[in-house]
């Protein structure tokens, strides 16, 4: 049952997935709470982009994707504060926009392969060494990141205004967790894909709203979701040959269902 | 009592508008150390912006807020938002969330807490209070920034009475007990009659101010919201 681990490959995994469960929910419990929560899915079409323009210029397409998914991040912020457009409405321009771009790209080179299918979906399991030192560091950078601003963080999500008048610099931290959700949508690719970011992110979030606790709590809680769902599904593709994302989703999701039950159950008591 | 009448913050010919249409029209008035200011007048007379211009939200488009930099201000809103309720929060998070940037203050989470009577609500949800006790919980947010002044905009718009004649109570005993300046903004005229001691009346420009014994009248009240006022006294036992 343990060989799985005697892989340098899944090793390699398992550590990647480790880093990514830590931090998705981490960066994830902020756009959640304030309704932005389709900033990742958004960013993850932008990275998509950057993807196609990697694959054209036979860069490495993780690099580009980080890249296009940091000045997607910028940009979208900008438009949502200075121009005073409502944030669903960028998010969709980008979210489209993006899309249709990387559409055209990837159609100019070989059109869909396997490699592309791999960025669309997931595939843990060809995370390399290299990969393994930038999803390090990005999620070194992440962790510290929400642990230094986190009082900003918790302030400005429940309430703007007093944020305004205790001297918070609203503006960075918007930018910053703006910045910060795109390196963790860049890092979650290899983990479940561009189309499936969104979920990692949000879904232990709201799993873990369920229990009803404070803050603090809920997100650890989150991350032990994340966690499980992040294990179990690398163990379950392996010895079921499925696609590790999607496994890694529906896992999450089964842990969605069951908490609900559990708040329900807990109701009626 | 020479302590008491310490001036805290000069409001100096304030004007602010949005666009061509002018919201504030050279505002000028001081706040002094255990000041209880009942802040009135009509709809769109100015009262939400010159508080967000007090609390330094909205800038003055003219003139001038001056204070000492260390003096922090209070802020209790209006009761906010459908969001509360699913925001995974404790009170005691929230309380300490008022903690000044640099969590430097002379009065801890728990004491804040124990002023305003909330101790035994400490980890229970945001989302499962009830209207008043949020209150209380904003009041306590407040007062974690060990301010000076604290600033309250319609805060007990949709709590009962029982409720509401609580939270008046203990907004009293923190400006007797620890002097600090309060300003309310309210349109229940009554409650401004019972509460406070000074009166601003602000419609674009400051119409009047002074002692509510000397302005809460008919006379001076249709001046500020039309003709057509008419001041009903409440039996208040």
């Amino acid at each position: 049952m343990l060989e799985i681990f005697h892989y340098e490959f899944m090793q390699r995994a398992f550590l990647a997935g480790a880093l990514i469960g830590l931090t998705a929910p981490l960066i994830g419990i902020f756009l959640v709470v304030r309704r932005y929560s389709m900033l990742a899915d958004t960013l993850a079409h932008v990275s998509l982009f950057g993807i196609a323009i990697g694959l054209v210029l036979n860069v490495n397409p993780f690099l580009t994707a980080i890249v296009a998914s940091v000045l997607g991040s910028i940009f979208i912020e900008n438009l949502r504060s200075e121009k005073k457009l409502l944030t669903e409405s960028v998010l969709s321009l980008f979210l489209s926009g993006a899309l249709a771009m990387a559409v055209v790209l990837i159609s100019i080179t070989n059109g869909f392969n396997a490699n592309l299918y791999n960025y669309l979906f997931g595939s843990i399991a060809i995370v390399s060494t290299y990969d393994i030192y930038v999803i390090g560091a990005l999620a070194v950078v992440l962790i510290f990141s929400v642990l230094y601003f986190f009082k900003d963080l918790f302030l400005l999500s429940f309430d703007s205004e007093l944020a305004i008048v205790n001297k918070v610099p609203v503006k960075f931290i918007n930018l910053s967790l703006a910045i910060l959700a795109a390196l963790q949508v860049s890092i979650s690719i290899r983990a479940v894909g561009v189309l499936l970011i969104g979920a990692l992110m949000v879904i232990p979030v709201i799993t873990s709203f369920q229990f009803g606790m404070g803050f603090k709590k809920t997100l650890i809680l989150a991350i032990i979701f994340s966690e499980i769902s992040i294990f179990a599904g690398l163990y379950l593709s392996y010895y079921f040959d499925l696609a590790s994302g999607g496994t890694i989703v529906m896992l999450n999701l089964l842990f969605f269902v069951i908490s609900l039950l559990f708040n329900k159950f807990k109701v009626r008591i | 009592m020479h302590l008491k009448q310490e001036k805290l913050l000069e409001c100096k010919n304030v004007s602010f508008s949005y666009g061509n249409e002018k919201i504030l029209d050279a505002v000028s008035f001081e706040l002094k150390a255990g000041q209880y200011v009942g802040l009135i007048g009509p709809n769109g007379g100015g009262k939400s912006t010159l508080v967000r211009i007090l609390l330094g939200i909205l800038k003055a488009k003219k003139g001038s807020i001056e204070k000492s930099d260390d003096m922090n201000i209070g802020y209790v809103p209006q009761r906010i938002s459908s969001m509360m309720s699913f925001f995974p929060a404790t009170v005691f998070e929230i309380v300490k969330s008022g903690l000044p940037r640099n969590n430097v203050s002379n009065i801890s989470s728990i004491e804040s807490m124990k002023l305003v009577g909330i101790t035994d609500l400490k980890s229970k949800l945001i989302g499962e209070l009830s209207g008043g006790q949020l209150q209380k919980v904003f009041i306590a947010r407040a007062l974690v920034s060990d301010p000076k002044i604290l600033i309250l905009d319609e805060p007990a718009v949709g709590i009962d009475p029982h409720a509401s004649a609580k939270f008046y109570s203990i907004l009293k005993k923190l400006n007797k007990e620890k002097n600090i300046t309060i300003v309310l903004v309210s349109h229940d005229l009554d409650v401004v009659n019972n509460e406070v001691d000074t009166v601003f009346c602000l419609n674009k420009t400051l119409v009047c101010r002074g002692h509510k014994m000397d302005l809460m009248n008919e006379k001076n009240l249709k001046k500020l919201y039309g003709d057509t006022f008419k001041l009903v006294n409440h039996n208040h036992a």
